[in-house]
């Protein structure tokens, strides 16, 4: 199992790194934005790049603003409306503003016509252009618990952390890592008495739908590896011990897949509550043996088909930039 | 005159005291001396009252029978041990196994389960139940059966039948501390690790008198049992019912079978539905005499043998025999055919307590080879005589006379005598017909102190003596002193036996706080350590004897010696 994770942890991070990459395209075309100026009084800025579309706001002159887009004549911009982060989305036709050069003098760009601000002015915004900025990354803790499929497990407390890169509005990337613990009850196919961890670092694709600003609702599938631990019970290997035997038992690492559902509740644009259900779906091996100490004389198996496959509850916060 | 009168009252009555005191007090002045050596009279040879196919007690019963009657022959049955009801007798007819009846030394000898040897089987069970008598079972070419006194002639001289004899019978090795005292109870609390595999011992003994009452407490809930006695009677002994509940202090998961026989013929079917059972492993504290050569071979050795290839392990008693036990090659320096024990002395003497029966068990080392069904038999014919010491002379009691001359076993067999006083009983050996010097051994039953000439070692039981069995010794529960009754080795082919010692002297609800003594006792303990062990561990049995066989303590000098074995019963490291 161990030549298995040194192949598996290598193509994990050739996956972290190629999404790294790909953002950081995404950072570099936004650094490189169009300037422009406001070089008329009177600019409105339109809901749609058309001269009869709805007027948002009046565009004071002089003002400095970034085209996000062209579409034809128009440019599209966003203004921030408040100290929240909450932007408006508009549109104003390139004649009535000046592209700037780098190293150009703005002031030249300004008709000499006075601005002319009306605060009076009735700003009708519909809610599907008056959007959060979306957020990059997410980092998250969480605890929760996990209920194992296997009554021989008795379940336990389970925690981690994850890092969320959100690739689209409706697409993110999770890498995360679990620790989950659990009582063993003994049996004669399985394990004895005891405790198993399982730890694990997972990939995993989310299905992002946000319903408003605060609630995103996501789907998540992916699949892990497990490095996983049995400790037997000290009792057991203490009685046995007085008598002149020592057992042993490993389980082996392992693969495995899960999917699941969960939601993130921005409670501020940066913060979220964040809780999800999982099914993780885990087999592995595992030995035993025991060793009779004055002769040496041993017996020892194989465990076939173990199964941790478990229901995860988690619940936890994720910061995101 | 009246002087004359007085002297004779005085004189009458002083008789008569006398004769009142003789008769309260009889004078016994020979329990404390013993006797000295003494040669032996010459014998009438030609009144041997012995026939070639018929065991010499058998020949003379039917001889009185003719002679003088039912009851003399009810008379002399009871002194010698043998059991005949009204006028029958129960023997067991050896059928002919060769191809030519003529040949019968060295004739091609049939497979025993062939189907001409069961043809054969077949004809003589009918032939006995023509001449009036009940086969009650048989196993290969041994019919056990109850037939009139006065056919026995007719039947041996029917063609097919080989040998008529009695019934071998065994012996119970008799004379829970052990629990503790092994470590056993160190186990019991323990959780089975990787077995769920229901253990199954087996007690394989004379009977188990009251065994329903100990159900539950000293016993399992549940035990099967099985008798293969002609009567079925399973309660015909308590011995086995006390075996058993050792076997259950030591493992008290283990499944318990209780199956009892009575004589060779029973005992070899019971071995054969014992291995049918699933049985993992047999608590054997019986043992027997004169019906092997003592170096694993025989039809009892054979029995262990196949129970060991079916997987079985087999705890067999050593034998309570260390002081019962005399050996030596025939020597006769005075040139009269009679052996010498010691320079002239011709006697081996033994003291019987009152009332205590006596049991005298003679081989000699020309049993031949065994095929694994029979052996060849002996053409070296040896005699033994028993003898009562009066206080002044040895007084001829009885003997065996066994024709040897070419397929019978060397040996013979006196039972069943005792006396209303304590007294020195002898035992002499004569050579009837023989060209060599043959190793005598001896086994004399019911004495009270070690006998003459005593010879400690080579004093095992059989079937201790098989390579298949873990033949086990006495010590005692308290101090693990070795228990001088304690039969020992070397088999008769020079292996170490026993294997392992055990404790000895503990009590129980069967014999109480008088304690169960014997290597009958330590046996269990043995069985029982097989079956805990195996009940809480994957270990297969052989493996398991190894462990034991390593943890035992070893209180004699290092290495397997003839009297600890390895060493007295460890369960602990």
């Amino acid at each position: 199992m161990n030549n298995m994770s040194n192949k598996k942890l290598p193509l994990v991070l050739v996956l972290f790194l190629h999404f790294l990459i790909i953002l950081s395209f995404r950072v570099y075309a936004q650094e490189t934005k169009r300037l422009i100026v406001i070089k008329k009084e009177n600019t409105i800025l339109r809901l749609y790049p058309r001269e009869d579309s709805l007027a948002i706001k009046e565009l004071p002159l002089g003002a400095l603003l970034e085209v996000e887009e062209e579409i034809g004549e128009w440019f599209k911009i966003e203004l921030p409306l408040d100290k929240d982060g909450i932007v408006i989305t508009g549109y104003v036709h390139q004649s009535a503003v000046s592209i700037i050069k780098k190293g150009e003098e703005i002031s030249e760009k300004i008709t000499k016509e006075k601005p002319k601000v009306s605060s009076q002015q009735k700003l009708e915004v519909t809610d599907e252009r008056v959007e959060r900025k979306q957020p990059r990354f997410g980092l998250g803790f969480e605890s929760g618990y996990s209920s194992f499929t296997d009554n021989n497990y008795k379940g336990g407390l389970k925690y981690g952390g994850s890092i969320v890169i959100i690739v689209t509005r409706n697409i993110a990337f999770e890498l995360s890592g679990i620790n989950s613990q659990s009582d063993v009850k003994g049996n004669p196919s399985g394990l004895s008495d005891g405790r198993i961890s399982l730890t694990s670092i997972s990939l995993s694709i989310q299905g992002r739908f946000p319903l408003g600003n605060n609630f995103v609702p996501y789907i998540v599938g992916g699949g892990s590896y497990w490095t996983n631990k049995f400790t037997l019970d000290s009792n057991t290997i203490s009685s046995w011990k007085n008598l002149g035997f020592e057992i042993i038992e490993e389980i082996e690492n392992s693969t495995g897949f899960h999917f699941g559902a969960g939601m993130d509740i921005f409670i501020t644009r940066k913060i979220a509550i964040t809780g999800d259900v999982r099914y993780s779906k885990i087999n592995t091996n595992g030995t035993w043996e025991i060793l009779e100490q004055v002769t040496n004389l041993e017996v020892s198996n194989r465990l076939e088909n173990l199964d941790f496959s478990s229901v995860m509850i988690g619940l936890g916060l994720k910061f995101y930039f | 005159m009246k002087s004359w009168s007085n002297l004779v009252k005085i004189i009458l009555i002083v008789s008569t005291c006398f004769a009142c005191f003789m008769i309260l007090f009889p004078y016994k002045s020979y329990i404390d001396e013993p006797p000295g050596n003494y040669n032996l009279p010459p014998i009438n040879d030609d009144e041997r009252n012995s026939h070639p196919k018929i065991e010499s007690n058998l020949y003379r019963l039917m001889k009185v029978y003719f002679a003088q009657g039912l009851e003399e022959a009810t008379r002399f049955a009871l002194l010698r041990g043998i059991k005949i009801e009204g006028d029958t007798v129960k023997i067991v007819t050896e059928v002919m196994t060769v191809r030519d009846i003529d040949k019968v030394i060295n004739g091609e000898k049939l497979p025993e389960k062939s189907n001409e040897v069961q043809e054969k089987v077949h004809i003589v069970n009918r032939y006995i139940r023509a001449l009036g008598g009940s086969v009650e079972t048989t196993y290969n070419n041994l019919i056990q059966s109850v037939v009139p006194i006065y056919i026995l002639q007719n039947l041996a001289d029917y063609p097919d039948v080989e040998y008529l004899r009695l019934p071998k019978k065994p012996y119970p090795c008799v004379i829970s501390e052990g629990v503790a005292k092994t470590g056993a109870n160190q186990w019991h609390s323990l959780v089975s690790y990787r077995t769920e595999d229901e253990v199954k011992v087996c007690i394989l003994d004379a009977g188990f008198a009251e065994y329903r009452a100990l159900l539950g407490e000293e016993l399992p809930s549940t035990v099967q049992t099985k008798s293969f006695r002609a009567d079925r009677d399973l309660y015909a002994h308590d011995h086995g019912t006390a075996c058993a509940e050792i076997v259950h202090d030591m493992a008290p998961n283990a499944k318990l079978w209780l199956v009892n026989f009575g004589t060779d013929v029973e005992h070899h079917n019971a071995v054969d539905w014992i291995i049918t059972q699933g049985i993992n492993i047999v608590s054997y504290s019986m043992g027997w005499f004169n019906i092997g050569g003592g170096d694993g071979t025989g039809p009892i050795c054979e029995d262990v043998k196949k129970a060991h290839d079916n997987g079985i392990i087999w705890a067999s008693a050593a034998g309570n025999d260390a002081t019962n036990h005399w050996e030596g090659n025939f020597k006769d320096s005075d040139i009269d055919n009679w052996h010498n024990f010691s320079g002239n002395d011709e006697i081996l003497h033994f003291y019987v307590d009152a009332y205590t029966p006596v049991d005298i068990f003679l081989n000699w080392n020309d049993w031949g080879n065994w095929s694994g069904n029979r052996y060849r038999g002996s053409d070296q014919d040896y005699d033994l005589y028993l003898y009562y010491w009066t206080g002044t002379e040895w007084s001829y009691v009885d003997d065996s006379r066994n024709v040897q001359n070419g397929t019978q076993w060397p040996q013979e067999w006196i039972g069943g005598w005792y006396s209303k006083y304590s007294a020195y009983w002898g035992i002499a050996v004569k050579k009837y017909k023989a060209n060599k010097n043959v190793k005598l051994e001896a086994f004399i039953l019911g004495n009270s102190n070690p006998v003459e000439y005593n010879h400690t070692y080579g004093s095992l039981n059989i079937p201790a003596d098989s390579p298949y069995a873990i033949a086990v010794g006495a010590t005692d529960c308290i101090n693990d002193s070795y228990h001088s009754y304690s039969s020992r080795g070397p088999t008769s082919d020079l292996r170490i036996k026993p294997d392992l010692c055990a404790p000895s002297g503990v009590t129980g609800h069967t014999y109480g706080d008088l304690g169960f003594y014997g290597t009958s006792a330590a046996t269990p303990h043995v069985a029982g350590a097989f079956a805990l062990i195996k009940g809480k561990t994957p270990f297969s049995l052989d493996r398991i004897r190894a462990i034991l066989e390593a943890r035992a303590l070893d209180f004699g000098p290092t290495d397997k010696d003839n009297r600890f074995g390895l060493g007295r019963l460890n369960l602990v490291k």
